[in-house]
């Protein structure tokens, strides 16, 4: 028996001390999402042989001269197993191959095969889409392609139903929509009269891989349409306060408004607050006031302002600026083109008649949802909060200076889709720490007695578990971008406990709640990974390692001190 | 602007601030897509603030 309660702690113990020595081994990613798909494509005029390795190059030569073809080994490599390519004319692959495959000096011969590690869609205008190119969409696409979020377009509303009176646009034929709300009249169609929400969906959930049109940038999220601008683009603040809260609690996890106002509504701030604190992203067009302030709700605290760029990566001459910019995103620049705007499906109106066609279009609408769905594929690899998927956009942009017009620097899927995916696997180890903690808790709490001493059972992991998981636990309360997180991580609730304490069981607790505060607080330092990031105007590593080395040094007074205090 | 003088600008700015609207000459709980009325993301093209107030409010024209 004692043997099987020392494998358990030994096993427990191993566990414990694993994430910390885990980043040095090396490993291959979580599963994601989505399988890693690659694509692959004939190349005319190529064939590829394996000739029998048993063949000489006498016997090569004869192959040559039979065939009438110039086989050559594919690499220096190839000479073993005689694997060998040929150029041959287009079209008479097929003819060629059959021949071959016959032939009992060949094992094998195939077309020749192009393989290219990123997926990439097969909508015939994507090759247009500079913007998507701009921000990594195609590897971001290898993990993710945001299914399972739902993000609310307040605007115009959306082409998305089909009736008598309604049409959905022509490339969101396979488009998920969720229940939706028409605030200017008062029904449950929030269809598009105007033409610019329907853009704005497509940027973020465009029928994509449909052989149609252009691509979406999240295209398996789920679009919740909102109407609150009508058949001219203008609209109340009731209406978009009412919106936001009726997003929130419909179950949108992301809001995109593309649209705002030069004047602050405290209606429409109550609302941003609400569906905020409800957990859901809100992110904004920071406007369209060639280099004025950043309008609103854009420069609300509660909202993410979007910032455009043109195909350069420099700032769009319409852009609004400020120190509210979050982020700066692809929203196209046409001065320097037509082609520079940003292209997806939209109905128009204009000419009297429905037109349902491909426009391009600029402005930091056009921006906005590109943020929106790079937060939706960040929320699909597994990270919920609102506050921590903004900081991972963050993190993630491409530094660009000055802030007050690119924010952080230019939007990166692929790197926030990464880094969300490191976030994830964060997480899963806290998790196994945490198992173990437990399993090494019930261990020693079978041979209590025997060990005796500093861990005792239950303190010590208690204590641990406390100490490592609070912060966490109080963050995801209050929310990852409360400055009150600064003080979760460091050691002065630690000295603080140690400085109330006084009898000897509660020394032990704090030494143990210290040491799980100490290993936390490494844990997010090593892994660049801490919720005070975009609060404290410094770098966060610093203060993460001295804290935990202060709080290593509280648990060693704790512990010293339960020696000489009495029960 | 070419075509609306000063004695407009100052008009259209007076009636703006006695009835209280934005500075768009509308209600100031308005919202645009985009943000602002002036700058049309399908073309590209920018409007003079007076020139869209105009459109909107013709009976504040200069009457000569």
């Amino acid at each position: 028996m004692r043997h099987l309660v020392k494998l358990v702690m030994a096993v427990a113990l191993l566990g414990t001390g694993w994430p910390l020595v885990r980043p040095w081994i090396p490993s291959g990613p979580l599963p994601a999402a989505v399988p890693a798909a690659g694509t692959s494509a004939v190349v005319p005029g190529q064939i590829v042989v394996d000739a029998r390795d048993s063949l000489s190059d006498a016997d090569l030569d004869a192959l040559d001269r039979k065939y009438g073809v110039d086989f050559r080994l594919n690499s220096v490599h190839a000479d073993d197993e005689n694997l060998l390519i040929a150029d041959v004319t287009p079209g008479t692959e097929a003819a060629l191959l059959e021949r071959l495959r016959k032939d009992p000096a060949v094992e094998a011969a195939e077309p020749m095969h192009r393989y290219s590690i990123n997926w990439t869609p097969n909508d015939p205008r994507f090759k247009e889409q500079w913007n998507l190119k701009l921000i990594g969409a195609e590897k971001a696409w290898d993990k993710t392609r945001g299914k399972g979020v739902v993000v609310a377009v307040i605007d115009t509303g959306v082409a998305f139903e089909n009736d008598d009176k309604c049409y959905r646009a022509r490339d969101f034929g396979e488009t998920k929509f969720t229940k939706g709300y028409d605030f200017v009249n008062d029904d449950e169609h929030p269809n598009d009269d105007h033409g610019h929400g329907t853009h704005v969906s497509g940027t973020i959930a465009e029928t994509t891989n449909n052989a149609e049109g252009v691509a979406g940038l999240a295209f398996e999220a789920t679009i919740m349409p909102i109407k609150v601008l009508n058949e001219f683009g203008g609209g109340t603040s009731a209406d978009i306060a009412d919106a936001i809260r009726w997003a929130a609690d419909n179950g949108a996890h992301i809001i995109n408004m593309s649209l705002g106002g030069s004047m602050p509504d405290m209606a429409m701030r109550m609302a941003c607050r609400y569906a905020a604190k409800k957990g859901v992203l809100i992110v904004c067009a920071a406007g369209n006031s060639g280099g004025g302030p950043v309008g609103y709700p854009a420069a609300f605290p509660e909202c993410f302002a979007v910032s455009a760029v043109g195909p350069s990566g420099k700032l769009a001459r319409y852009s609004s600026v400020g120190k509210q910019v979050g982020i700066a995103a692809p929203g196209g620049d046409k001065s320097t083109g037509e082609n520079d705007g940003i292209l997806q499906n939209t109905v128009l109106f204009d000419t009297g008649q429905r037109e349902d066609d491909y426009f391009s279009f600029q402005g930091t609408s056009m921006a906005s949802p590109h943020v929106a769905a790079a937060a939706a594929l960040a929320m699909s690899m597994g990270v919920k909060d609102a506050a921590e998927v903004k900081q991972l956009l963050q993190r993630a942009a491409t530094p660009q200076k000055p802030a007050e017009h690119y924010g952080a620097g230019v939007l990166n899927a692929e790197k926030t889709v990464a880094l969300a995916e490191d976030a994830r696997r964060d997480s899963f180890w806290k998790l196994i720490f945490s198992l173990a903690v437990g399993l090494a808790g019930l261990g020693v709490g079978a041979v209590r007695g025997r060990v005796g001493g500093l861990l005792r059972f239950p303190f010590a992991p208690l204590g641990l578990l406390l100490g490592f998981w609070g912060p966490d636990l109080v963050f995801h309360w209050i929310g990852f971008g409360s400055p009150f997180n600064i003080l979760l991580h460091s050691a002065l609730i630690p000295l603080y406990l140690l400085w109330e304490a006084e009898s000897k069981p509660v020394y032990r607790f704090v030494g143990t709640i210290s040491l799980g505060v100490a290993l936390h607080l490494a844990w997010d330092a090593w892994q660049a990974h801490a919720p005070f990031v975009g609060v404290l105007p410094m770098h966060a590593a610093p203060w993460l390692y001295v804290n935990a080395a202060v709080g290593v040094g509280v648990a060693l007074v704790a512990w010293a001190r339960s020696f000489r205090a009495a029960d | 602007m070419a075509g609306i003088d000063e004695e407009t600008k100052r008009r259209i700015d007076q009636w703006i601030r006695e009835n209280g609207r934005n500075e768009f000459g509308d209600d100031p709980g308005t919202a645009y897509a985009g943000g602002t009325p002036l700058f049309n993301e399908m073309t590209g093209r920018r409007l003079d603030k007076y020139e869209y107030i105009l459109k909107r409010h013709p009976e504040l024209r200069s009457r000569r």
